[in-house]
């Protein structure tokens, strides 16, 4: 009796993996990078006036992509960060993105990125891009990819500067980046 | 089997073994009980240790694990060769899947195992697993697993036992000689006591005391023993003089009883010489009497030759044979031991002799034949037999044989029963004529008869038949036959 329900065991074991292993279709690379996105936050500390209150909303703008917002907003359903439950904001204007804690700007790129970041410039909004020269530009986390993998840089000055706190567990990662103040 | 070793050590091993064996009991027992102790505080130890590096290496994987970066957490795991007790570890993503590991050098990835298991730790032989999920945020984001090995937990086993071990035999040694020092205060004790028991009982000496050194029980014995001893000795003492009194006394008594015996046996003595003295009076006075008697015999012969009548002649001849058996009465009396009494048969014979001699037969041979038993008879019985015998030959020889060439006289005196014989003197003669009564005769010879058988409370019978026999049947008197044992 216990062979043969030893032996059932294994079987449904072995079923149980492979149905997982097919549910898990590799990831797309945006649902990857708003998963990452959603993460930063759990490694990131913002200061206190970046909140209303306690019990306030942390949001999470996403400029100019209805797709990755899309994605984003699936992923985030029903969780929170720091106890605070997470609200998707999606605008054109960076303007309207200014009381986001994280800015996703994709994959815009100068000029308009420059304007932009300049906008978000002193204020403790953690500002992730895909850009190239993004984290050159003032941005904080850029992702890229490497080995068929996402990978990021942070610009830890840059961040220090708005006021962020980034975990060393994440700055150790990143692949490190040193603002050459200057070059641009 | 333990009782019967113990019983036959001496006090001081017994004490010295007692104390070794629980002190040693004692500590083996602390000892186990702190290395048991101590194991088990350690093993929380170990866990805590374990606990506080799987989560920190958890953590610090957390960012790893989140953006999937394998390197970095193949990295941070790689700083576990810093632990050398760590043999592997991995970590696992949220779905369980291995996303980094570790091996120490010449150990095999082989956690597997340990991954199905709940989160928590399993203590193994060689081995301490655990398993702990990562936490991001209130959610598990994968798990740790390390493998540790024990050798810190064994070493410190080892140590721990040496220590014990070494403490054990400190302890043993100084409790050793502590107590090889310290039973002297019990065992001399007992053991003064035991030996002076031993010289006691060997010298006999109830004089000596055992030296009272302690107030305890010991102490207490050492008393008991010495008032054991007092009054052993008091009454020693006592039966001493008891004996030797008993021995005055005996000394006393047998002085008494020697003096005594000496007294009786001069007493003894006494009677002896004078009882010999007596016997040679009454010898002396028997030979004296025989000797008058004689004498009288002598004076009556030589009177009887002066006369002619024959008939005078025939009465001096009776007198003298009356008083020659007297006489020889006497004289068988003092020659015979006794002093008392004579055997008749012997006076018969020489009775017969003298009367044959007497009488002086010439015309006639007579034979005396003696069948008298040897009985003994005593002195007042003796006179009157004699007399009666004398008379009965005497008649035979004056009357029996007349105009005979020879005759024959036959003497026999025998027992019928214990105290009554009877004397009978018979002849093969001529025979009483009928006209002559003998029992109413004018013969003085048969008066005699007659009132000798009479004065021995006999009786007469006559028997005519082959000649004449004469039967006197008597008995010794009792008041006689008493006196003559007395006497003898």
């Amino acid at each position: 009796m216990r062979k043969i329900a030893c032996i059932c065991m294994m079987i449904l074991s072995i079923l149980a993996c492979f149905s997982t292993i097919v549910a898990q279709e590799k990831p797309s690379e945006e649902q990857v990078k708003a998963a990452f996105l959603y993460n930063f936050a759990k490694f990131t500390e913002w200061p206190a006036s970046a909140f209303k209150n306690k019990t306030s909303d942390f949001v999470i703008g996403v400029l100019q992509n209805d797709n990755f917002a899309g994605k984003l907003t699936d992923l985030v359903k029903n969780k929170q960060v720091q106890g605070r439950a997470i609200k998707i904001t999606i605008d054109d204007s960076p303007e309207n993105l200014k009381g986001c804690h994280i800015v996703y700007t994709g994959t815009i790129s100068s000029p308009l990125l420059e304007s932009t970041l300049s906008t978000f410039d002193k204020l403790p909004i953690l500002t992730v891009g895909d850009a190239s020269g993004f984290v050159q530009l003032g941005g904080i986390i850029r992702f890229f990819p490497l080995d068929e993998k996402i990978r990021f840089e942070i610009n830890a000055e840059k961040a220090n500067s708005a006021g962020i706190r980034i975990s060393s567990k994440l700055l150790k990662l990143a692949t490190p980046f040193k603002a050459q103040i200057g070059e641009h | 089997m333990l009782s019967k070793w113990i019983n036959a050590c001496s006090i001081k091993s017994k004490l010295i073994n007692i104390v070794m064996i629980s002190s040693c009991l004692g500590l083996i027992v602390a000892g186990t009980a702190f290395i048991v102790f101590d194991r088990i505080s350690f093993k929380q130890t170990i866990v805590h240790k374990m606990e506080t590096l799987a989560d920190i290496i958890g953590s610090n994987c957390t960012a790893s694990i989140t953006f999937d970066n394998r390197r970095d957490a193949t990295e941070t795991l790689d700083a576990l060769a810093a632990e050398k007790h760590i043999l592997s570890a991995n970590v696992r993503d949220k779905t369980g899947a291995v996303f980094a590991f570790y091996n120490r050098v010449g150990q095999n990835f082989d956690l597997d195992t340990s991954y199905n298991r709940n989160y928590g730790y399993e203590f193994k032989n060689d081995f301490i697993v655990f398993h702990r999920p990562i936490y991001l945020e209130n959610e598990i984001v994968g798990s740790i697993a390390l493998k540790a090995d024990l050798e810190e937990l064994k070493a410190r086993l080892r140590y721990n036992v040496t220590v014990v071990a070494i403490i054990i035999m400190i302890v043993g040694l100084l409790t050793l000689v502590l107590v090889t020092r310290l039973q002297k205060f019990i065992s001399d004790p007992v053991l003064k006591l035991a030996s002076l028991a031993e010289q006691i009982s060997k010298s006999k000496d109830y004089t000596l005391r055992a030296p009272k050194e302690s107030h305890d029980e010991v102490g207490k014995l050492v008393e008991t023993f010495n008032a054991m001893l007092s009054e052993i000795h008091e009454r020693d003492m006592q039966l001493l003089h008891a004996q030797d009194r008993l021995e005055m006394r005996v000394l006393e008594r047998t002085t008494e009883l020697e003096k005594e015996i000496q007294e009786r046996r001069s007493v003894e003595d006494k009677i002896r010489e004078s009882l010999a003295e007596k016997e040679v009076l009454l010898k002396e006075i028997h030979h004296r009497v025989k000797n008058n008697l004689q004498v009288i015999t002598s004076l009556l012969n030589l009177q009887s030759r002066k006369i002619k009548d024959p008939t005078t002649l025939e009465m001096f001849r009776d007198s003298q044979g009356r008083v020659k058996s007297m006489a020889l009465i006497h004289e068988k009396l003092y020659r015979s031991s006794d002093l008392s009494r004579i055997n008749f048969a012997d006076y018969a014979d020489n009775l017969a002799k003298y009367l044959l001699t007497s009488f002086k037969m010439e015309t006639c041979i007579v034979r005396v034949q003696n069948m008298a038993e040897p009985i003994y008879l005593s002195v007042d019985t003796a006179v009157p037999c004699g007399l009666i015998l004398n008379e009965l030959i005497s008649n035979c020889l004056k009357h029996a044989f007349t105009n005979r060439s020879e005759g024959q006289i036959t003497i026999k005196f025998y027992h019928i029963s214990q105290d009554e014989f009877v004397l009978q003197v018979s002849d093969n003669g001529v025979g009483i004529p009928g006209n002559i009564d003998y029992m109413n005769t004018t013969s003085l010879g048969m008066q005699l008869v007659n009132t000798l058988t009479s004065q021995l409370d006999g009786k007469i019978e006559l028997l005519q038949d082959m000649g004449t026999t004469f039967a006197i049947t008597f008995s010794e008197p009792k008041y006689k036959k008493a006196r003559v044992e007395n006497v003898a």
